[in-house]
């Protein structure tokens, strides 16, 4: 006998019919086995067998759910890598610029702590400072440290306080 | 000899319900009714040696209880998974009653 494959996936229909071939044998047997069976009695094995079939019919088991299929993965398009874009910032040379004058200098600290991460700072100042190497002759690790722990905008206000007050020396 | 265990699945106990309800409006007697249980067991054993074609096979996670007695055994698995081809089931307790299937009386 070939093998039966689900048909809709829920049931396969050889286990369908099972129960029908196991109710239609053993009536056929009772009819044969018993040659004095009544009249009433045979209408009661036809009314047994059209109400087993409805109780049993109520009593199917839930089949295992199919489960869903696979989601599909999202297409994430690859981010585009933002392109920084170009500083609008002019460039001077130190010596040419007036003692007093303010320029905006773009001071780098480089990760001299493994907990920092290199980081830049544009503080205001006059250009004497920058001349005459002021930043480098005051900066110590307090405020290295207060600086570099700070967010961007609080490190970057607390740094202008210290240059300020390099200014007012 | 024909084996009562299968009355305690649904299509015995569904048989079994319906002989009670019709006994007690008086639609049958009770010979008539255990001559139907007895023709029930006997049906069964040969619809499973005709219509029982599948061949599956099975492992479980362990075996909880075993029993053997008058011939029967009877076993208890837990975490088991049915395989038949490329499809599997699994199911969490099995319960297994394995009787002698030659009878040396009547086959």
């Amino acid at each position: 006998m070939a093998k039966i494959l689900p048909t809709d996936g829920n049931w396969i229909p050889e286990s369908c019919s099972f129960p029908e071939d196991v109710m239609i044998d053993m009536l056929e047997e009772l009819s044969r086995d018993v040659p004095n069976l009544m009249h009433k009695e045979y209408l009661a094995l036809v009314a047994l067998q059209s109400k087993w079939m409805a109780k049993l019919a109520n009593r199917q088991p839930v089949t295992n759910p199919i489960p869903p299929p696979p989601k599909k993965p999202k297409k994430i398009p690859p981010k585009q890598q933002e392109q920084p874009s170009e500083e609008e910032r002019r460039e001077v040379y130190i010596d040419d610029v007036d003692d007093n004058e303010m320029v905006n200098n773009r001071i780098y600290i480089p990760r001299l702590r493994p907990a920092w991460r290199a980081r830049h700072f544009n503080i205001l100042m006059r250009a004497l400072i920058i001349k005459q190497g002021l930043l480098n002759k005051h900066i110590h690790w307090q405020i290295l440290d207060k600086i570099m722990s700070a967010p961007d905008a609080e490190g970057q206000a607390e740094l202008q306080a210290f240059v300020d007050n390099i200014g007012r020396l | 000899m024909n084996y009562q265990h299968y009355r305690a699945i649904t299509l015995g106990s569904t048989l079994q319900e319906t002989l009670d309800e019709m006994m007690k409006r008086g639609d049958i007697t009770q010979e008539i009714a255990n001559l139907v249980l007895q023709k029930y067991d006997k049906s069964l054993k040969s619809a499973l040696k005709e219509h029982g074609t599948s061949n599956m096979t099975f492992t479980a996670g362990r075996l909880q209880t075993f029993r053997f007695c008058d011939n029967v055994w009877t076993l208890i698995l837990k975490d088991a998974e049915f395989r038949e081809d490329q499809h599997s089931m699994k199911v969490d307790v099995v319960k297994v009653v394995a009787c002698l299937g030659k009878d040396n009386v009547n086959e």
